[in-house]
Protein backbone atom coordinates (compact mmCIF):
# COMPACT_ATOMS: atom_id res chain seq x y z
CA UNK A 1 0.00 0.00 0.00
CA UNK A 2 1.55 3.05 -1.06
CA UNK A 3 2.12 6.51 0.97
CA UNK A 4 -0.08 8.42 -1.43
CA UNK A 5 -2.96 5.96 -1.61
CA UNK A 6 -6.37 7.79 -0.72
CA UNK A 7 -7.68 6.68 2.52
CA UNK A 8 -11.35 7.70 4.49
CA UNK A 9 -9.18 9.38 7.04
CA UNK A 10 -6.93 11.31 5.05
CA UNK A 11 -9.59 12.33 2.22
CA UNK A 12 -12.21 13.30 5.37
CA UNK A 13 -9.27 16.00 6.71
CA UNK A 14 -9.15 17.48 3.58
CA UNK A 15 -12.24 17.80 3.33
CA UNK A 16 -12.48 19.20 6.77
CA UNK A 17 -9.56 21.88 5.53
CA UNK A 18 -10.93 22.90 2.32
CA UNK A 19 -14.45 23.63 3.94
CA UNK A 20 -13.45 25.15 7.08
CA UNK A 21 -11.68 27.79 4.41
CA UNK A 22 -15.22 28.77 2.85
CA UNK A 23 -17.01 31.88 3.60
CA UNK A 24 -14.96 32.94 6.95
CA UNK A 25 -15.62 36.03 8.58
CA UNK A 26 -13.76 39.36 7.52
CA UNK A 27 -11.47 40.75 10.06
CA UNK A 28 -13.83 43.56 10.60
CA UNK A 29 -16.88 40.84 11.21
CA UNK A 30 -14.73 39.63 13.86
CA UNK A 31 -13.79 42.93 15.25
CA UNK A 32 -17.71 43.91 15.66
CA UNK A 33 -18.50 40.81 17.32
CA UNK A 34 -15.62 41.13 19.73
CA UNK A 35 -16.55 44.73 20.81
CA UNK A 36 -20.62 43.70 21.05
CA UNK A 37 -18.81 40.48 23.49
CA UNK A 38 -17.01 43.55 25.73
CA UNK A 39 -20.58 45.78 25.72
CA UNK A 40 -22.30 42.55 26.93
CA UNK A 41 -19.76 41.43 29.55
CA UNK A 42 -19.32 45.19 31.13
CA UNK A 43 -23.19 45.36 31.86
CA UNK A 44 -23.10 41.53 32.91
CA UNK A 45 -23.67 41.17 36.90
CA UNK A 46 -20.85 39.74 39.26
CA UNK A 47 -23.34 36.80 39.28
CA UNK A 48 -23.11 35.94 35.62
CA UNK A 49 -19.55 36.02 36.22
CA UNK A 50 -18.92 33.69 38.59
CA UNK A 51 -21.36 31.04 36.67
CA UNK A 52 -18.74 31.40 33.88
CA UNK A 53 -15.93 31.28 35.71
CA UNK A 54 -16.78 27.77 37.93
CA UNK A 55 -18.21 26.57 34.26
CA UNK A 56 -14.97 26.36 32.95
CA UNK A 57 -13.87 24.62 36.22
CA UNK A 58 -15.88 21.00 36.40
CA UNK A 59 -13.77 19.82 39.44
CA UNK A 60 -13.83 22.87 41.45
CA UNK A 61 -17.71 23.39 40.44
CA UNK A 62 -18.35 19.67 41.78
CA UNK A 63 -16.24 20.09 45.02
CA UNK A 64 -18.30 23.27 45.15
CA UNK A 65 -21.49 21.92 45.07
CA UNK A 66 -20.51 18.83 47.29
CA UNK A 67 -19.49 21.16 49.90
CA UNK A 68 -23.36 23.13 49.41
CA UNK A 69 -24.77 20.29 50.14
CA UNK A 70 -22.96 19.19 52.84
CA UNK A 71 -23.55 22.29 54.67
CA UNK A 72 -27.33 22.33 53.90
CA UNK A 73 -27.31 18.70 55.17
CA UNK A 74 -25.46 20.25 58.76
CA UNK A 75 -27.81 23.11 58.66
CA UNK A 76 -31.12 22.30 57.41
CA UNK A 77 -33.17 20.63 59.89
CA UNK A 78 -34.85 17.60 58.49
CA UNK A 79 -37.73 15.44 60.00
CA UNK A 80 -37.53 12.00 61.14
CA UNK A 81 -38.89 9.15 62.91
CA UNK A 82 -37.61 7.79 66.29
CA UNK A 83 -38.94 4.62 67.97
CA UNK A 84 -40.19 5.97 71.57
CA UNK A 85 -42.09 2.49 73.06
CA UNK A 86 -43.99 -0.35 71.48
CA UNK A 87 -47.61 -1.26 72.18
CA UNK A 88 -48.15 -4.44 72.48
CA UNK A 89 -51.77 -5.72 71.72
CA UNK A 90 -53.89 -8.90 72.43
CA UNK A 91 -56.86 -9.93 70.50
CA UNK A 92 -59.03 -12.28 72.21
CA UNK A 93 -61.75 -12.76 70.00
CA UNK A 94 -64.14 -15.11 72.78
CA UNK A 95 -63.22 -13.93 75.98
CA UNK A 96 -65.41 -13.53 78.91
CA UNK A 97 -65.83 -9.98 79.96
CA UNK A 98 -65.42 -10.66 83.37
CA UNK A 99 -62.11 -12.30 82.53
CA UNK A 100 -60.57 -9.28 80.29
CA UNK A 101 -59.22 -7.21 83.66
CA UNK A 102 -57.29 -10.08 85.41
CA UNK A 103 -55.69 -11.43 81.80
CA UNK A 104 -54.95 -7.31 80.71
CA UNK A 105 -53.34 -6.59 84.34
CA UNK A 106 -51.35 -10.30 83.66
CA UNK A 107 -50.29 -9.15 80.52
CA UNK A 108 -48.94 -6.37 81.64
CA UNK A 109 -47.30 -7.63 84.65
CA UNK A 110 -45.37 -9.93 82.21
CA UNK A 111 -44.27 -7.02 79.75
CA UNK A 112 -43.16 -5.62 82.91
CA UNK A 113 -45.30 -2.35 82.59
CA UNK A 114 -48.39 -0.70 83.88
CA UNK A 115 -49.64 0.94 81.02
CA UNK A 116 -52.38 -0.99 79.47
CA UNK A 117 -55.71 -0.37 78.50
CA UNK A 118 -58.68 -2.91 76.96
CA UNK A 119 -61.33 -2.68 74.60
CA UNK A 120 -64.04 -4.20 73.65
CA UNK A 121 -66.20 -4.89 70.56
CA UNK A 122 -68.47 -6.81 69.34
CA UNK A 123 -67.16 -7.64 66.14
CA UNK A 124 -63.52 -7.87 66.68
CA UNK A 125 -63.67 -9.04 70.85
CA UNK A 126 -61.72 -7.87 73.33
CA UNK A 127 -58.42 -6.22 72.26
CA UNK A 128 -55.63 -5.03 75.17
CA UNK A 129 -53.20 -2.50 74.77
CA UNK A 130 -50.17 -2.27 77.00
CA UNK A 131 -47.17 0.49 76.38
CA UNK A 132 -43.62 -0.86 76.82
CA UNK A 133 -41.31 2.02 77.49
CA UNK A 134 -38.05 1.10 74.38
CA UNK A 135 -36.69 -2.15 74.70
CA UNK A 136 -35.65 -4.85 71.72
CA UNK A 137 -39.28 -5.14 69.65
CA UNK A 138 -37.56 -8.92 69.59
CA UNK A 139 -38.34 -9.46 73.40
CA UNK A 140 -41.96 -7.91 73.50
CA UNK A 141 -42.46 -10.01 70.81
CA UNK A 142 -41.24 -12.90 72.46
CA UNK A 143 -43.17 -12.10 75.52
CA UNK A 144 -46.18 -11.07 73.94
CA UNK A 145 -46.49 -14.37 72.01
CA UNK A 146 -45.33 -16.65 74.94
CA UNK A 147 -47.82 -15.17 77.01
CA UNK A 148 -50.98 -15.32 74.59
CA UNK A 149 -49.13 -19.38 73.71
CA UNK A 150 -50.30 -19.75 77.47
CA UNK A 151 -53.40 -18.65 77.64
CA UNK A 152 -54.16 -20.62 74.76
CA UNK A 153 -53.19 -23.47 77.17
CA UNK A 154 -55.90 -22.53 79.10
CA UNK A 155 -58.02 -22.72 76.62
CA UNK A 156 -58.42 -18.87 75.85
CA UNK A 157 -58.03 -18.04 71.91
CA UNK A 158 -55.41 -15.00 71.67
CA UNK A 159 -53.86 -13.23 69.01
CA UNK A 160 -50.07 -11.29 69.80
CA UNK A 161 -48.88 -7.59 67.95
CA UNK A 162 -46.12 -5.22 68.67
CA UNK A 163 -46.52 -1.91 66.96
CA UNK A 164 -43.41 0.79 67.43
CA UNK A 165 -45.03 4.06 68.59
CA UNK A 166 -42.95 6.77 67.46
CA UNK A 167 -42.30 10.42 67.44
CA UNK A 168 -41.82 12.98 64.82
CA UNK A 169 -38.45 15.49 65.70
CA UNK A 170 -36.59 17.22 63.77
CA UNK A 171 -33.03 17.99 63.64
CA UNK A 172 -30.29 17.87 61.11
CA UNK A 173 -28.89 14.37 59.23
CA UNK A 174 -25.72 14.18 61.29
CA UNK A 175 -27.97 14.47 64.21
CA UNK A 176 -30.53 11.95 62.82
CA UNK A 177 -27.41 9.61 61.90
CA UNK A 178 -25.81 10.37 65.80
CA UNK A 179 -29.20 9.04 67.15
CA UNK A 180 -28.70 5.62 65.94
CA UNK A 181 -25.25 5.30 66.40
CA UNK A 182 -22.40 6.25 68.30
CA UNK A 183 -18.92 5.43 66.95
CA UNK A 184 -16.07 4.14 69.39
CA UNK A 185 -12.53 3.92 67.82
CA UNK A 186 -9.58 2.75 70.44
CA UNK A 187 -5.76 1.49 68.60
CA UNK A 188 -3.92 -1.03 71.03
CA UNK A 189 -0.94 0.66 70.26
CA UNK A 190 0.95 -1.37 73.50
CA UNK A 191 -1.31 -0.62 75.94
CA UNK A 192 -3.28 -2.80 78.59
CA UNK A 193 -6.81 -3.85 78.90
CA UNK A 194 -7.40 -1.07 80.75
CA UNK A 195 -6.20 1.52 79.52
CA UNK A 196 -7.99 0.35 76.41
CA UNK A 197 -11.30 0.32 78.81
CA UNK A 198 -10.67 3.69 80.10
CA UNK A 199 -10.53 5.15 76.55
CA UNK A 200 -13.82 3.01 76.00
CA UNK A 201 -15.66 4.81 78.99
CA UNK A 202 -14.28 8.13 78.08
CA UNK A 203 -15.71 8.00 74.59
CA UNK A 204 -19.32 6.81 75.72
CA UNK A 205 -19.23 9.30 78.25
CA UNK A 206 -18.63 11.95 75.04
CA UNK A 207 -21.38 10.47 73.29
CA UNK A 208 -23.78 10.90 76.04
CA UNK A 209 -23.43 7.70 78.25
CA UNK A 210 -21.55 8.62 81.46
CA UNK A 211 -20.97 5.96 84.07
CA UNK A 212 -20.56 3.24 81.79
CA UNK A 213 -18.78 0.33 83.08
CA UNK A 214 -16.42 -1.46 80.24
CA UNK A 215 -14.41 -4.80 81.03
CA UNK A 216 -11.85 -5.81 77.89
CA UNK A 217 -10.16 -8.83 78.46
CA UNK A 218 -8.22 -10.91 76.13
CA UNK A 219 -9.63 -15.05 75.62
CA UNK A 220 -7.39 -17.18 73.38
CA UNK A 221 -5.90 -14.90 71.57
CA UNK A 222 -9.19 -12.99 71.45
CA UNK A 223 -10.43 -9.33 72.61
CA UNK A 224 -13.58 -9.74 74.77
CA UNK A 225 -15.22 -6.84 75.57
CA UNK A 226 -18.09 -6.46 77.62
CA UNK A 227 -19.97 -3.01 78.49
CA UNK A 228 -22.49 -2.10 80.62
CA UNK A 229 -23.87 1.41 81.01
CA UNK A 230 -27.17 2.71 82.56
CA UNK A 231 -29.61 5.19 80.30
CA UNK A 232 -29.51 8.64 81.27
CA UNK A 233 -32.55 9.69 82.95
CA UNK A 234 -35.07 10.80 80.68
CA UNK A 235 -33.40 10.03 78.36
CA UNK A 236 -34.46 6.23 77.33
CA UNK A 237 -33.52 6.11 73.52
CA UNK A 238 -29.88 5.89 75.00
CA UNK A 239 -30.61 2.06 75.12
CA UNK A 240 -31.20 1.63 71.92
CA UNK A 241 -28.51 3.03 69.98
CA UNK A 242 -25.97 0.69 68.46
CA UNK A 243 -22.53 1.09 69.53
CA UNK A 244 -19.95 0.40 66.79
CA UNK A 245 -16.44 -0.35 68.40
CA UNK A 246 -13.28 -0.63 66.08
CA UNK A 247 -9.73 -1.26 67.85
CA UNK A 248 -6.90 -0.40 65.83
CA UNK A 249 -9.39 0.17 62.97
CA UNK A 250 -11.18 -3.38 62.73
CA UNK A 251 -14.72 -3.52 63.58
CA UNK A 252 -15.26 -5.72 66.78
CA UNK A 253 -18.67 -7.35 65.08
CA UNK A 254 -17.07 -8.27 62.02
CA UNK A 255 -14.71 -10.39 64.18
CA UNK A 256 -16.79 -11.90 66.61
CA UNK A 257 -19.93 -12.46 68.22
CA UNK A 258 -21.94 -9.43 69.30
CA UNK A 259 -24.62 -9.76 72.27
CA UNK A 260 -26.64 -7.21 73.53
CA UNK A 261 -28.84 -7.29 76.46
CA UNK A 262 -30.52 -4.82 78.69
CA UNK A 263 -31.58 -5.14 82.43
CA UNK A 264 -33.94 -2.95 83.46
CA UNK A 265 -32.86 -0.96 86.82
CA UNK A 266 -36.44 0.53 87.76
CA UNK A 267 -37.48 -3.47 88.43
CA UNK A 268 -35.27 -4.98 90.61
CA UNK A 269 -34.05 -8.69 90.10
CA UNK A 270 -32.78 -11.21 92.00
CA UNK A 271 -29.74 -12.75 90.64
CA UNK A 272 -31.01 -15.67 89.17
CA UNK A 273 -34.14 -13.28 87.51
CA UNK A 274 -31.41 -11.60 85.80
CA UNK A 275 -29.38 -14.06 84.80
CA UNK A 276 -33.01 -15.37 83.14
CA UNK A 277 -33.64 -12.40 81.56
CA UNK A 278 -30.50 -12.31 80.19
CA UNK A 279 -30.58 -15.70 78.65
CA UNK A 280 -34.00 -15.12 77.07
CA UNK A 281 -32.95 -11.97 75.74
CA UNK A 282 -29.98 -13.96 73.98
CA UNK A 283 -32.45 -16.77 73.03
CA UNK A 284 -33.82 -14.20 71.23
CA UNK A 285 -31.11 -13.06 69.48
CA UNK A 286 -30.44 -16.44 67.97
CA UNK A 287 -27.96 -18.03 70.53
CA UNK A 288 -27.74 -19.87 74.00
CA UNK A 289 -25.67 -19.18 76.57
CA UNK A 290 -24.62 -19.47 79.81
CA UNK A 291 -24.95 -16.15 82.11
CA UNK A 292 -23.08 -16.02 85.61
CA UNK A 293 -24.64 -12.90 87.48
CA UNK A 294 -23.25 -12.30 90.95
CA UNK A 295 -24.84 -9.36 93.12
CA UNK A 296 -26.30 -8.10 90.50
CA UNK A 297 -23.57 -8.17 88.20
CA UNK A 298 -22.78 -10.11 85.18
CA UNK A 299 -19.55 -11.61 85.85
CA UNK A 300 -19.45 -13.86 82.65
CA UNK A 301 -21.73 -14.78 79.27
CA UNK A 302 -20.74 -18.02 77.72
CA UNK A 303 -22.03 -18.45 74.23
CA UNK A 304 -23.67 -22.10 73.74
CA UNK A 305 -22.23 -23.84 69.92
CA UNK B 1 -30.71 46.99 11.59
CA UNK B 2 -27.16 45.68 11.33
CA UNK B 3 -25.73 45.20 14.84
CA UNK B 4 -23.22 47.39 13.19
CA UNK B 5 -25.23 50.26 13.28
CA UNK B 6 -25.90 50.23 17.23
CA UNK B 7 -22.34 49.41 18.47
CA UNK B 8 -19.99 52.01 18.48
CA UNK B 9 -16.22 49.93 18.66
CA UNK B 10 -14.78 52.51 20.96
CA UNK B 11 -17.54 52.97 23.35
CA UNK B 12 -15.41 50.83 25.24
CA UNK B 13 -12.61 51.81 23.87
CA UNK B 14 -12.54 55.42 24.25
CA UNK B 15 -9.12 56.35 26.08
CA UNK B 16 -6.12 56.74 23.41
CA UNK B 17 -4.38 54.05 25.14
CA UNK B 18 -7.13 51.15 24.66
CA UNK B 19 -7.49 52.73 20.88
CA UNK B 20 -3.72 52.41 20.59
CA UNK B 21 -3.73 49.08 21.74
CA UNK B 22 -6.79 47.72 19.48
CA UNK B 23 -5.37 49.04 16.26
CA UNK B 24 -1.91 46.84 17.13
CA UNK B 25 -3.47 43.85 17.73
CA UNK B 26 -5.37 44.75 14.57
CA UNK B 27 -2.59 45.26 12.55
CA UNK B 28 -0.71 42.54 13.73
CA UNK B 29 -3.51 39.81 13.51
CA UNK B 30 -4.25 40.83 10.10
CA UNK B 31 -1.76 38.41 8.44
CA UNK B 32 -2.92 35.85 10.54
CA UNK B 33 -6.85 36.65 10.88
CA UNK B 34 -7.88 33.79 7.78
CA UNK B 35 -6.06 30.96 8.91
CA UNK B 36 -6.64 31.45 12.53
CA UNK B 37 -10.45 31.72 11.91
CA UNK B 38 -9.98 28.22 9.85
CA UNK B 39 -8.45 26.79 12.49
CA UNK B 40 -10.70 27.79 15.50
CA UNK B 41 -13.55 26.53 12.71
CA UNK B 42 -11.79 23.02 12.56
CA UNK B 43 -11.14 22.44 16.41
CA UNK B 44 -14.61 23.39 17.25
CA UNK B 45 -18.11 21.35 16.22
CA UNK B 46 -19.50 24.30 13.81
CA UNK B 47 -18.82 27.17 12.43
CA UNK B 48 -20.44 29.26 14.64
CA UNK B 49 -18.58 27.75 17.25
CA UNK B 50 -15.82 28.39 15.51
CA UNK B 51 -16.08 31.84 15.18
CA UNK B 52 -17.05 32.35 18.88
CA UNK B 53 -13.94 30.77 19.62
CA UNK B 54 -11.94 33.01 17.48
CA UNK B 55 -13.86 36.03 19.12
CA UNK B 56 -13.10 35.06 22.66
CA UNK B 57 -9.32 34.55 21.65
CA UNK B 58 -9.63 37.70 19.97
CA UNK B 59 -10.49 39.81 23.39
CA UNK B 60 -8.28 38.08 25.06
CA UNK B 61 -5.48 38.44 23.17
CA UNK B 62 -6.57 42.19 23.88
CA UNK B 63 -6.53 41.86 27.52
CA UNK B 64 -3.14 40.50 27.69
CA UNK B 65 -1.42 42.77 24.59
CA UNK B 66 0.36 44.56 26.89
CA UNK B 67 2.44 41.59 27.92
CA UNK B 68 3.67 40.72 24.40
CA UNK B 69 7.22 42.38 24.29
CA UNK B 70 8.16 40.88 21.11
CA UNK B 71 5.77 41.08 18.04
CA UNK B 72 8.05 38.40 16.33
CA UNK B 73 6.51 35.85 18.51
CA UNK B 74 2.92 37.22 17.62
CA UNK B 75 1.65 34.33 15.73
CA UNK B 76 2.63 31.66 18.60
CA UNK B 77 1.56 34.19 21.17
CA UNK B 78 -2.20 34.32 19.86
CA UNK B 79 -2.06 30.44 18.75
CA UNK B 80 -1.22 29.85 22.57
CA UNK B 81 -4.31 32.03 23.23
CA UNK B 82 -6.22 30.23 21.12
CA UNK B 83 -5.86 26.81 22.57
CA UNK B 84 -5.90 28.01 25.27
CA UNK B 85 -9.77 29.28 24.99
CA UNK B 86 -10.12 25.89 23.53
CA UNK B 87 -9.23 24.15 26.37
CA UNK B 88 -11.63 25.91 28.28
CA UNK B 89 -14.24 25.78 26.44
CA UNK B 90 -14.03 21.59 26.55
CA UNK B 91 -13.81 21.48 29.89
CA UNK B 92 -17.01 23.35 29.56
CA UNK B 93 -18.38 21.24 27.42
CA UNK B 94 -18.43 18.65 30.46
CA UNK B 95 -21.41 20.25 31.61
CA UNK B 96 -23.29 20.13 27.76
CA UNK B 97 -23.07 16.50 28.32
CA UNK B 98 -25.30 16.42 31.18
CA UNK B 99 -28.03 19.41 29.61
CA UNK B 100 -28.67 18.79 25.78
CA UNK B 101 -27.82 16.83 22.29
CA UNK B 102 -28.68 19.98 20.80
CA UNK B 103 -25.26 20.93 20.11
CA UNK B 104 -24.51 17.98 18.83
CA UNK B 105 -26.94 17.65 16.43
CA UNK B 106 -26.51 21.13 15.06
CA UNK B 107 -25.43 21.33 11.93
CA UNK B 108 -21.54 21.32 11.39
CA UNK B 109 -20.70 23.08 8.38
CA UNK B 110 -21.99 25.97 5.96
CA UNK B 111 -24.56 24.00 2.98
CA UNK B 112 -23.22 23.16 0.21
CA UNK B 113 -24.40 26.15 -1.98
CA UNK B 114 -24.19 25.89 -5.81
CA UNK B 115 -21.54 23.42 -5.75
CA UNK B 116 -23.52 20.46 -6.30
CA UNK B 117 -23.25 16.50 -5.36
CA UNK B 118 -18.94 17.41 -5.03
CA UNK B 119 -20.06 19.83 -1.77
CA UNK B 120 -22.48 17.67 -0.37
CA UNK B 121 -19.78 14.91 -0.30
CA UNK B 122 -17.28 17.36 1.27
CA UNK B 123 -19.58 18.49 3.44
CA UNK B 124 -20.11 15.31 5.03
CA UNK B 125 -16.69 14.22 5.07
CA UNK B 126 -15.87 17.74 6.64
CA UNK B 127 -18.68 16.54 9.36
CA UNK B 128 -17.30 13.25 10.03
CA UNK B 129 -13.67 14.18 10.64
CA UNK B 130 -14.91 17.18 12.68
CA UNK B 131 -17.18 14.41 14.74
CA UNK B 132 -14.45 12.26 15.16
CA UNK B 133 -12.02 14.77 16.48
CA UNK B 134 -14.52 16.03 18.55
CA UNK B 135 -14.31 12.58 20.26
CA UNK B 136 -10.63 13.09 21.19
CA UNK B 137 -8.74 14.78 24.52
CA UNK B 138 -8.82 18.64 24.08
CA UNK B 139 -5.05 18.54 23.57
CA UNK B 140 -4.61 15.79 21.29
CA UNK B 141 -7.50 17.34 19.06
CA UNK B 142 -5.14 20.65 18.98
CA UNK B 143 -2.06 18.48 18.35
CA UNK B 144 -4.02 16.61 15.17
CA UNK B 145 -5.51 19.35 13.87
CA UNK B 146 -2.49 21.61 13.97
CA UNK B 147 0.32 19.29 12.45
CA UNK B 148 -2.27 17.15 9.93
CA UNK B 149 -4.10 20.41 8.66
CA UNK B 150 -2.56 23.47 9.91
CA UNK B 151 0.89 21.98 8.52
CA UNK B 152 3.09 23.23 11.87
CA UNK B 153 5.87 21.62 12.69
CA UNK B 154 6.00 19.39 15.72
CA UNK B 155 8.75 21.76 17.31
CA UNK B 156 6.32 25.00 16.75
CA UNK B 157 3.39 22.78 18.30
CA UNK B 158 5.29 22.01 21.33
CA UNK B 159 5.81 25.89 21.69
CA UNK B 160 2.26 26.98 21.45
CA UNK B 161 1.34 24.22 23.81
CA UNK B 162 4.02 24.99 26.03
CA UNK B 163 5.43 21.47 26.38
CA UNK B 164 8.21 18.86 24.81
CA UNK B 165 8.62 17.88 21.19
CA UNK B 166 8.46 14.54 22.93
CA UNK B 167 5.03 15.38 24.24
CA UNK B 168 3.37 16.95 21.22
CA UNK B 169 4.85 13.52 19.26
CA UNK B 170 3.00 11.44 21.71
CA UNK B 171 0.03 13.57 21.95
CA UNK B 172 -0.06 13.08 18.07
CA UNK B 173 0.44 9.36 18.27
CA UNK B 174 -2.08 8.51 20.43
CA UNK B 175 -4.57 10.91 18.71
CA UNK B 176 -3.74 9.24 15.31
CA UNK B 177 -4.59 5.97 17.27
CA UNK B 178 -7.43 7.11 18.26
CA UNK B 179 -9.09 8.24 15.03
CA UNK B 180 -8.23 5.11 13.28
CA UNK B 181 -10.07 2.89 15.95
CA UNK B 182 -12.95 5.40 15.63
CA UNK B 183 -13.45 5.26 11.90
CA UNK B 184 -12.90 1.30 12.10
CA UNK B 185 -15.68 1.61 14.65
CA UNK B 186 -17.61 3.38 12.25
CA UNK B 187 -17.34 0.68 9.55
CA UNK B 188 -14.44 1.65 7.74
CA UNK B 189 -11.43 -1.31 6.85
CA UNK B 190 -8.63 -0.78 9.49
CA UNK B 191 -5.66 1.96 8.03
CA UNK B 192 -1.86 1.99 8.72
CA UNK B 193 -0.60 4.64 10.19
CA UNK B 194 1.53 5.92 7.30
CA UNK B 195 -1.26 5.41 4.80
CA UNK B 196 -3.99 6.98 7.23
CA UNK B 197 -1.75 10.24 8.07
CA UNK B 198 0.13 12.35 5.29
CA UNK B 199 2.80 13.30 8.20
CA UNK B 200 3.63 10.26 10.43
CA UNK B 201 6.90 9.39 9.33
CA UNK B 202 7.72 12.93 10.46
CA UNK B 203 6.98 12.55 13.97
CA UNK B 204 8.56 8.90 14.05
Amino acid sequence: MSHDEKNPIREDLGALRTSTQRNLPSQDDTAWAVHARRVRAAREGITMKIIRSISRRPIVATAFGIAVVAVMLLAIPISFERTIGYEARLTLPSVDPAQCEGIASEFAKVLKTKEFNYNQDVKEGTTISARVPVRSRRVIEGLAMAYAQALAARGISARSQVLPVTQRISGNVYAAAANEIIEIHVSRDGKTNEQIATEIREQLAAAGLPGAEVDVTQEGGQTRMQMTWQCPPGDTLACEKQINVSIDGSQEQQQGQRMQFKVRSDHPMSDAEMKAAIEAQIRAQGKDADVTVQNGKVTSVQIRK
Amino acid sequence: MDHKDHIDPMDQADHTDDTESWARLMRLLSPLHDQAAATARRLSRSAADGDDLLQETVLRAYEKLPSLRDEAVFRSWFYALLLNAHRNRSRRGFWRRFLSLERDMAPGFDPPGEGGEEREQERRQAERASRVLAGLPAVQREAVVMFEIEGFSVEEIAAIQKVSVSAVKSRLARGHDRLRRSYERLGFAPTPRLVAFRRWEEIL
